[in-house]
């Protein structure tokens, strides 16, 4: 399989080339184009999971925060292309995976090869009290996987200690250990309203950025439109 | 400090390297070090974040809330930008923040981070889409800042607030200016991309395009269109420019955006 990614940092499109009968897994509705022989299957499940296993899979996607069914693209007797794209503005990042655990923040994941296993996980009981939704895609395995990034994204290799904006993560290897905060200067920030909830980082691994708070971006702008009628 | 823009990656080691006597002179190091702190801007002009590289001891002071990441090596103290230090001020200051608050949803609220190590990282980053701009500020030229286009500035950058007048208040934006005297770096962000405009005689700007001016300039707010577009649309309002000097402006508006978008929200 090989990816190439274009268009970033804006409006990136990731062109997944699949060998014959190689497949690859993406968040339904991240498929923008493919080759006519390219067959598609939608299913909440692993190819070889029971209905029940499927209905967990799918379930536990949906809490942390991805749809519940995956689609399954296939190039069936010979090569094909598909490309994928996010919903948000922004740059797409690819990482390949060597049998090691990558977490990804829920709405950063774009596509991944068959060989790589999607998980949920809590970002910690402090989340739950922040509003701030931090729950996390736990990618293990082997192969490539595609996240993407609200804005650009920034690699930062850390090697100690590093404190993150939560709204601002996108992955990070699990190398790292984290841990979830208020942030600020006393009083005075939690009054007049300041940096919320931060990712305490603490180990040696890679760790990816994005330069735009979705979240942030949200409330300026929504607090500038009209209530919504019920 | 103009040369650090050009190069990327380790500048502010090139600049050490160029200048060894100035690491022993510790008296004036200092003066350099704020000259020459390196803040590069990455992914411009779309979605804009500066990286910012401080010394042991160095401060950087930026908009409550732009923080995106850190070394764990800061101490971090909340301030009110444009501030005094009496009671007064302080009360001054809470009234403002309040209203503020109320009347734009923005803060004026900044945070001073004072790096304990040599090397560490700060990245701030507006909450819009948008490029940032380094300019830069001296004595003899203060920089006058629409209030939420102010991201960031260095410490020898100090800043006053300008009430823009009440007819300001109906074009939502710009209804306080930052007026940043002293000298240092001062970082600007903007809704799209930044122009700056050369102004000799006079020149009009949008008031939801203005990001801040320098030079020997005055300004009136002048209604273009009748009250009735004044009043209704909260567009149509300009900032007259007259004098010599530099204004830098956005190439979106924030307001016209909300404009296009409201109607189109469901029902």
């Amino acid at each position: 399989m090989q990816i190439e990614i274009k268009y970033g940092p804006s409006y990136a499109l990731a062109i997944v080339n699949l060998d014959e009968n190689e497949e690859v897994i993406s968040e339904s509705g991240a498929m923008v184009s493919m080759d006519s022989h390219v067959k598609i299957e939608t299913s909440a499940g692993k190819k070889n999971q029971s209905a029940l296993g499927g209905l967990m899979s799918g379930l536990k996607r949906m809490v942390a925060g991805e749809s519940f069914f995956q689609n399954r693209f296939k190039a069936e007797g010979k090569s094909g292309e598909v490309t994928f794209a996010p919903t948000f503005v922004g740059d797409m990042q690819q990482y390949e995976m060597q049998n090691n655990t990558l977490l990804i923040q829920s709405k950063s994941f774009v596509c991944s090869g068959v060989d790589v296993d999607l998980d949920s996980k809590w970002g910690g009981g402090k989340t739950f009290f922040g509003g701030e939704g931090f729950i996390l895609l736990k990618a293990s395995g082997h192969g490539p996987i595609v996240f993407n990034a609200f804005g650009g994204i920034r690699r930062v290799d850390v090697d100690g200690s590093f404190t993150v904006d939560t709204g601002h993560i996108v992955a990070f290897e699990d190398t790292l250990t984290f841990k979830v905060e208020r942030f600020g200067g006393g009083w005075k920030s939690f009054i007049f309203g300041g940096e919320g909830l931060v990712c305490h980082f603490q180990g040696k691994g890679a760790l990816w950025i994005q330069t735009r708070n979705p979240k942030e971006f949200g409330q300026l702008l929504g607090a500038k439109l009209p209530m919504r009628e019920r | 400090m103009f040369t650090k823009q050009i190069f990327a990656g380790n500048v502010h080691d090139l600049h050490w390297a160029s200048v060894p006597i100035l690491q022993k002179a510790d008296r004036f190091s200092n003066f350099f070090r704020m000259q020459i702190m390196d803040i590069q801007i990455e992914s411009k002009p779309s979605y804009s974040m500066a990286v910012v590289t401080l010394d042991e001891g160095e401060s950087f002071i930026a908009e409550s809330g732009s923080m995106v990441a850190m070394s764990n090596s800061f101490d971090v103290d909340t301030t009110f930008n444009g501030r005094g230090t009496g009671f007064f001020d302080f009360l001054q200051a809470l009234f403002v923040g309040l209203l503020r608050k109320f009347l734009a949803g923005e803060t004026l609220f900044v945070n001073t981070y004072r790096s304990k190590k040599k090397g560490s990282e700060l990245m701030v980053a507006p909450a819009m889409v948008g490029d940032i701009v380094n300019v830069a500020v001296s004595e003899d030229k203060p920089f006058t800042v629409q209030a939420t286009s102010f991201l960031a500035s260095t410490t020898g950058v100090a800043s006053d607030l300008i009430w823009g007048g009440f007819s300001m208040l109906f074009a939502k934006e710009g209804a306080f200016f930052l007026r940043c005297r002293g000298s240092g770096d001062l970082l600007i962000n903007s809704y799209g991309a930044i122009e700056k405009v050369e102004v000799d005689g006079s020149y009009i700007v949008d008031s939801g395009h203005v990001v801040g001016f320098q030079g020997n300039l005055k300004y009136s707010i002048q209604r273009v269109g009748g009250w009735k577009a004044t009043l209704l649309s909260g567009e149509g309002l300009v900032l007259s420019f007259s004098g010599q000097g530099t204004v830098w402006l956005q190439t979106r508006n924030m307001g016209s955006l909300v404009g296009w978008l409201t109607p189109m929200l469901p029902k």
